[in-house]
């Protein structure tokens, strides 16, 4: 009986060591994958449009899902389920954001925004952020997935292929559409900037 | 195909400083670290938290430390899955060890020093979702945001709690008085419910659906499918819900609804994770 009792106790230790260390395992891949990839994805997401104060909440929300999904988790293929993730979360952050643009006045609010700030409102970086945020607006999402990939994160068009679960011509494509509608959608920002009182 | 010139090297120096600009744009100095709170994994010594290569090392000390420490919440586990007794006898077992000097690689004094150091708390237990418990520094970083205490992080410990497992470690902690362990009344207990937004309720249903399918009911699962696609019919998540439901009518016994709804997930996107998870499960060979 002793023994039995002793045994079924050593029984209980073992597994709650083991289920210790598996939890030890998850802490550990979740901390490495967050330490890997979270800047990247952080500015993915900002660069998808999420507002710079809510970048460190969608962030957040996208390695939620990566923890929820960790043991699903394919080794050499997190990026591209955080970036999925990511373009996830991005969607839903603009949506929400767009929502509540409406409900507050209506969806010219942002366009109410002087889009020429002066130097003395801001400096030259933020400026520049500022249009680069403003020419990314005018592209699709599948068009700026590419482009903020390929022009800001230098990523190759196999390594986008790969990320994004399409063939290396599309994303070559997408990317042409994408430069077209930035490189014109830059022109006519800078010509409000250039001439803003044209623009009004 | 030659990949073409990126804008940063082209001669548009306007376009240039704006691909530039984007360049120092990135996450405030403590992001990481709240972040990682935020999802329920502790602040780890300086050593594990390194991403240099010394990390492997000096990795294991703070991850058997890290181990020690979440035997605790192993043990809590345990006890609501109907094991309280046992537990119990397994803790005064360790309460007996820990009356003795404290001993390098001892789990009890190690547990002393973790309950020390870290405030544990466990999420109370929603509907669809495992209790967990976890883990944060005393002092909360300038700005962590409350979510901290809240994050689910379900199948943590790897172990199936049952939803009333925080009740029951309430009642029986008291029963297993201690001056060497931490009594787990003690502990604080925060009932703290994730921000209910759109994607999260998305996942927490398809997660409902998936454990029930785990269990051996493809019925029930294919029931919390269709409630997805009633409440969801644009869901964010309506890839992985298709790959579920083929796997659930394959378990059904459903082969030929399994195959239709399978070949229309590969037709929507054949070089996706979700036709090759199809591919896998209809025991078709991938694309190469």
């Amino acid at each position: 009986m002793l023994n039995g009792s002793l045994s079924a106790e050593a029984a209980i230790d073992k597994a709650a060591r083991l289920g210790a260390a598996q939890a030890v395992d998850r802490h550990a891949r979740l901390a490495a994958l967050a330490r890997e990839h979270f800047g990247f994805i952080w500015r993915s997401l900002r660069r998808l449009g999420v507002a710079e104060p809510a970048v460190d909440d969608a962030a957040q929300q996208v390695f939620e899902v990566a923890a929820r999904r960790l043991s699903d988790l394919e080794a050499g293929r997190e990026k591209a389920f955080l970036f999925k993730t990511a373009l996830l979360v991005a969607t839903e952050a603009r949506r929400t954001a767009a929502r509540a643009r409406s409900e507050a006045g209506g969806p010219e609010l942002e366009s109410l925004h002087d889009p020429a700030p002066s130097p003395e409102e801001c400096a030259l970086l933020r400026e520049s952020r500022l249009v680069l945020d403003r020419a990314l607006a005018a592209l699709g999402l599948d068009e700026r997935t590419v482009f903020v990939l390929y022009e800001i994160e230098e990523l190759s068009l196999s390594e986008i292929a790969e990320l994004v679960s399409i063939p290396r011509g599309t994303v070559a494509s997408r990317l042409r559409r994408a430069r077209e509608a930035f490189h014109s959608e830059v022109k006519r920002l800078r010509a409000r900037r250039e001439f803003p009182r044209r623009s009004l | 195909m030659t990949a073409p010139q990126r804008l940063i090297e082209a001669d548009d120096e306007f376009e240039r400083d704006l691909i530039r600009s984007a360049h120092g744009d990135r996450p405030g100095d403590h992001a990481l670290e709240r972040m990682l709170l935020g999802l329920g994994v502790p602040k780890l010594p300086a050593a594990m938290s390194s991403s240099a290569p010394a990390a492997a090392t000096s990795g294991k000390l703070a991850g058997t430390v890290l181990a020690k420490w979440l035997v605790t919440g192993f043990a809590i586990g345990l006890a609501a899955m109907g094991g309280a007794e046992a537990v119990q006898r397994a803790l005064q077992q360790q309460r007996a060890h820990a009356a003795e000097a404290p001993k390098s690689g001892d789990s009890a004094a190690l547990l002393r020093t973790a309950a020390s150091s870290y405030r544990v708390s466990s999420s109370a237990p929603r509907e669809g979702t495992l209790p967990t418990t976890q883990i944060s520094p005393p002092t909360a970083l300038p700005g962590a945001r409350p979510r901290v205490a809240s994050s689910p992080v379900p199948e943590a410990s790897g172990v199936p709690a049952p939803r009333a497992a925080s009740a029951i470690t309430s009642e029986a902690s008291p029963s297993v008085p201690s001056p060497e362990l931490p009594a787990l009344g003690s502990f604080e207990l925060e009932a703290a419910q994730a921000p209910p937004t759109r994607l999260a309720a998305e996942m927490r249903l398809l997660d409902s659906a998936r454990r029930v399918l785990a269990s051996g009911d493809p019925r029930s699962a294919l029931s919390t499918l269709a409630e997805y696609e009633r409440a969801f019919p644009n869901g964010a998540l309506r890839p992985e819900a298709s790959v579920l439901e083929v796997r659930a009518l394959l378990a059904a016994g459903d082969r030929a609804g399994a195959e239709a709804l399978g070949q229309r997930v590969i037709e929507r996107a054949p070089h996706s994770e979700h036709a090759d998870a199809v591919r896998a499960a209809l025991g078709r060979r991938s694309n190469p």
